[in-house]
């Protein structure tokens, strides 16, 4: 059975999310006396964190309401049993993106979606060059989020009871005509991911020394784990940035180290400095001081 | 030619050609690819030439001479598979035992690998596995076998260089010795009988240096009878030495010369009394005195000894097994009690696992008493079809294969019953499940793999091949290129877990049931299939595969249906070979890095695994100094042990309450997803990654 586009769609959205997972380091250019530095890249920086669970079609809904986003990939067919389930979802709150190339042809006229769906046609692109085939989506109560260089909606978005449904056109959010090995995750859906991630990510990251981290969050009963991983073989600093609900003092402490973490709270956000060396990593726990609220 | 038209074209041969007619022509196509380039095809015509039996014998006896040692261990796996009908083949598989060409062909930095050995290796332990399977017709090789018993052969072999800390550890001559043994107990009496030297070679072997080679040489005199008498001065002194599982066989063999034992009754008892925390030798040791004598003995109670010193908060953790392997010490020099109280004792772990099968001499499994005693939760691994199991089964003195795999289900389910759902565990497997590549393999030596016109198809060919006996061929593949550790042939004749449970009625329902792979995506399909199964096993780091994007599958899958999962940090490198000591000397030993570990072992606290497994830390995280002849009784913790022990103190001391992975964003896939071909990645030497069930196997 050969690879379907689904399936190229789920590889390049991996490479998107973990850039370089599962890859060796270039023996050429590693330090011979480092056996790190030639291990494969089992744990790498996470362009949106490490923040998705996968779920099959076959999950039930109070499931999927656990969940403040989902998105579709791959080769799954929203026919009318799953779309039902997917917009009761989305009423009760849920923030749903799909791709036009995932609607089975029996759901499309659902309004719903806000929009008519067009003919699938080719994109020039956002600029850079990278065509792709586009399904027109014509908005009818819709908003478009995201544009081609022709000024076609690329992704629109509809409100729906208590939560969005967002319709990508991009068929499977990938360059290129039709899907292949040279495919590439379209780069302004990874940007309109990051913005749409965001809001339910509660931490932020700013690298001033070393290669871009791993991020992890916990949850707490109070409070948070902030996990920063450095896989590189160069020093770590920056900046982190979590927000945080509430008022008043907080604690920061860094777990491994058992260090007490200095800190400043803004405007909803706790800022501190980080610092992890090379090939490790540093928890910070992060919680409302006595007399704070989080 | 490629590998599956070489299949296509075998599997014409075979069909028309029954053993009775089949001619040089048909056999042509056959022999052809046994000595070809191509080493898929290779082991494919070997064991379709095992399944034409008495005819191809001629053609594989010229093979077992071909100058390529590829040649010569296909030849020897066609012969091992075909058993009593290779008869014919024993002068040169003899000859082969004394295989030695290393010199010439030289091997890589990382060779001598822990499976395969150097090339000689090899040859000479596919060449005794073969003797081994023809049986008592074997006869005319004692000789040779006895030779390579006392070691005379090895001068031949290219051993590591002073230094080579990684060459000494995976170095494995010792094997050769005991596989010499291994034979001269399937070949029994008749052996003794016809070669007077046998009962003497075995009774100095008692005394070899490695425990695997006394143990063989204790289980084949047991198997001896009467002609064991000659063994009697050298089994007493067994009894007193210094290894307890050196002590444990030899007292069995007393066995061997039933009521003719009876005067050495009390230094069984003594014997006995010296074998602690252990109560299941002590059980049988009891067992064979009473076979002996006609009575119960009176002894000592079972010793008790607490080992637990201060309670440890993470004793009485539910939430998060960190696990450790101290039964089976894969460096199998260390004695196993003091192996498991510098366990105990480090502060490393709240849970061990116990792999009773997948080793190649009995590892006592632990009583419930015993793990009450450490306070230690458990996770067993164990699968009725394993091809270790026909060896262990005759080694313990069962019957039948069957009572065998009862008596170990029997002392997990016990387990499960004392301890509680929540620590005990019990795995059926994983590797077997998902090497889409060995998915092909058909018994009579050909290649076809399943073809999918549809996902669906990929499920229910997945379903059929995890609750089935039908992934037992996966081992067949195995069997043909890993013989230091199949050799005894891939098929035990024994079912498949699953079935194995349902013919016998037996009710799991005392522990947590686990299947599992090395691909995390078909966790879903595992639990949709497998709803008896509370969690599932990720063998992962072997390949490379990334541990953020399998967890995202394992734990959307888990919090899907509502399980767990156990994340098992292999510590064999695709660029650092087998796993080693950590440092030693400043020098990295082999293995996953002590750095990539620690971020392994902590990020599947923190990513939510209810189990982080450390595999094979009984040969990592301890060792003994000068190795291997050091005092076994004095395991020294590794760089890799002391790692171990900074990751418990972070999961159980420094941070105690992980809370819970937030995850708030759902992939939402199509639940027959991972079925469909991949390519290979730009990987060194065509290694293939394990996210997806088809990348592997086929490197």
């Amino acid at each position: 059975m050969p690879m379907s586009e689904g399936e190229h769609e789920i590889e390049q959205f991996w490479y998107a999310a973990f850039p370089g997972h599962s890859s060796f380091p270039d023996p050429g250019k590693a330090d011979p006396d480092d056996p790190c530095a030639i291990e494969p890249l089992i744990l790498t920086e996470s362009a949106f964190g490490d923040c998705f669970d996968v779920l099959t079609d076959k999950c039930p809904l109070e499931v999927l309401r656990r969940y403040p986003r989902v998105i579709t990939l791959g080769g799954i067919v929203v026919d009318k049993a799953l779309l039902a389930k997917l917009l009761a979802y989305v009423t009760a709150g849920g923030e749903l993106v799909v791709n036009a190339a995932h609607l089975h042809d029996s759901v499309l006229t659902n309004p719903a979606f806000g929009c008519r769906f067009g003919n699938l046609v080719e994109s020039e692109g956002f600029g850079d060059g990278a065509k792709f085939s586009l399904r027109v989506l014509e908005p009818n109560g819709a908003r478009a989020v995201l544009t081609d260089a022709a000024g076609r909606p690329v992704i629109v978005v509809n409100q729906l009871g208590k939560g969005r449904i967002y319709v990508v056109g991009a068929r499977h959010n990938l360059s290129g005509t039709g899907a292949s090995g040279k495919s590439r995750w379209l780069a302004p859906i990874t940007e309109f991911l990051k913005r749409w991630i965001e809001p339910v990510w509660a931490v932020r990251v700013t690298t001033q020394n070393g290669a871009a981290p791993q991020v992890m969050l916990n949850k707490l009963a109070k409070g948070w784990l902030v996990t920063i991983g450095n896989h590189a073989g160069r020093h770590w600093k920056g900046m982190i940035a979590l927000r945080l609900a509430g008022a008043g003092p907080v604690t920061v402490e860094e777990k491994w180290e058992q260090k007490a973490i200095a800190s400043v709270r803004q405007a909803g956000v706790v800022s501190w400095k980080g610092e992890v060396p090379q090939y490790s990593f540093r928890v910070y726990r992060v919680a409302a001081a006595e007399g704070g609220t989080d | 030619m490629n590998g599956y038209c070489m299949g296509a074209t075998m599997l014409a041969a075979i069909t028309c050609c029954c053993a009775a007619c089949a001619g040089n022509s048909q056999m042509e196509p056959l022999v052809a690819a046994l000595r070809g380039q191509d080493d898929g095809a290779r082991w494919r015509a070997s064991i379709a030439l095992g399944h034409l039996g008495k005819p191809a014998v001629p053609a594989l006896v010229e093979a077992l001479r071909d100058p390529d040692y590829k040649v010569r261990i296909a030849a020897a796996n066609a012969i091992r598979d075909m058993g009593s009908k290779g008869a014919e083949s024993v002068p040169i598989l003899a000859e082969n035992l004394s295989y030695s060409r290393d010199r010439e062909l030289g091997y890589g930095a990382k060779e001598p690998s822990l499976y395969a050995g150097s090339p000689s290796m090899q040859v000479r332990w596919c060449a005794v596995a073969a003797l081994g399977h023809i049986g008592p017709k074997a006869l005319p090789a004692v000789p040779a076998l006895l030779a390579m018993l006392r070691g005379e052969y090895e001068s031949g072999l290219v051993g590591p260089k002073p230094g080579d800390v990684y060459g000494q550890k995976h170095w494995r001559a010792f094997e050769l010795r005991g596989a010499a043994a291994w034979v001269l107990q399937k070949l029994g009496p008749g052996a003794a009988a016809e070669y007077p030297h046998v009962i003497p070679a075995l009774a100095a072997a008692l005394k070899d240096p490695a425990r695997m080679v006394r143990l063989n040489a204790a289980a084949a005199l047991r198997k001896m009878g009467p002609a064991a008498q000659g063994a009697v001065p050298a089994l007493l002194e067994a009894l007193k030495h210094e290894d307890q599982y050196t002590r444990i066989y030899a007292a069995l063999a007393f066995t061997a010369l039933g009521k003719q034992a009876a005067p050495y009754v009390p230094q069984l008892i003594q014997c006995h009394n010296t074998v602690h925390l252990d109560s299941l030798s002590r059980k049988r040791i009891r067992r064979a005195v009473f076979d002996i004598s006609g009575e119960w003995p009176k002894v000592e109670p079972d010793s008790k000894p607490s080992l637990r010193g201060n309670e440890w908060a993470a004793l009485g953790r539910r939430d998060f097994l960190l696990v450790v392997q101290p039964f089976g010490d894969s460096s199998l020099v260390i004695d196993p009690d003091k192996l498991i109280e510098a366990f105990v004792t480090a502060r490393m772990a709240n849970a061990m696992t116990c792999w009773p099968d997948h080793t190649w001499y009995n590892t006592p499994p632990p009583t419930a008493d015993q793990m009450k005693q450490w306070g230690m939760a458990i996770v067993w691994y164990f699968f009725t079809e394993d091809i270790f199991n026909p060896k262990l089964e005759r080694d313990w003195g069962f019957a039948t294969l069957d009572e065998y795999n009862l008596a170990l289900t029997e002392r997990i389910l016990e387990m499960g019953r004392a301890l509680g759902k929540r620590r005990c565990l019990w795995s059926v497997g994983h590797e077997q499940m998902d090497a889409v590549g060995q998915w092909a393999n058909q018994p009579d030596g050909s290649n076809r793999p399943p073809v999918f016109e549809a996902k669906m198809e990929g499920y229910e060919f997945y379903r059929r091949w995890i609750t089935t006996s039908l992934h037992k061929r996966h081992w067949l593949e195995y069997g043909s290129t890993r013989p230091g550790k199949f050799y005894d042939g891939w098929n035990t004749a024994g079912k498949a877990t699953w079935e194995f449970l349902a013919d016998h009625k037996i009710d799991t329902s005392p522990v947590t049931m686990m299947s599992g792979g090395v691909s995390p995506v078909l966790a879903h399909a595992s639990f949709d299939i497998l709803p008896q199964i509370g969690a599932y096993w990720w063998e992962c780091q072997i390949d490379g595969a990334s541990l953020q994007i399998g967890s995202a599958y394992l734990r959307g899958a888990s919090r899907q249906y509502g399980k767990q999962w156990l994340l098992d940090a292999s510590p064999w490198s695709p660029v650092h070979g087998g796993p080693g000591w950590g440092f030693v000397d400043g020098k990295w030993s082999g293995g996953v890095t002590d750095a990539m570990q620690l971020r392994t072992w902590v990020y599947g606290y923190l990513a939510g695994a209810s189990a982080v497994l450390e595999e094979s830390s009984g040969g990592t995280h301890f060792r003994i100094e000068p190795y291997p002849h050091g005092p076994s009784d004095r395991p020294i913790m590794t760089s890799v042990g002391r790692t171990a022990q900074a990751a418990a103190r972070f999961c159980f001391d420094l941070c105690p309450d992980r809370g819970q992975p937030y995850n708030p964003v759902a992939v939402l896939l199509e639940h027959a997803h991972g079925f469909e071909s991949r390519p290979p990645h730009q990987l060194p030497a065509g290694r293939r990654l394990g996210l997806y069930a088809d990348e592997r196997g086929r490197a």
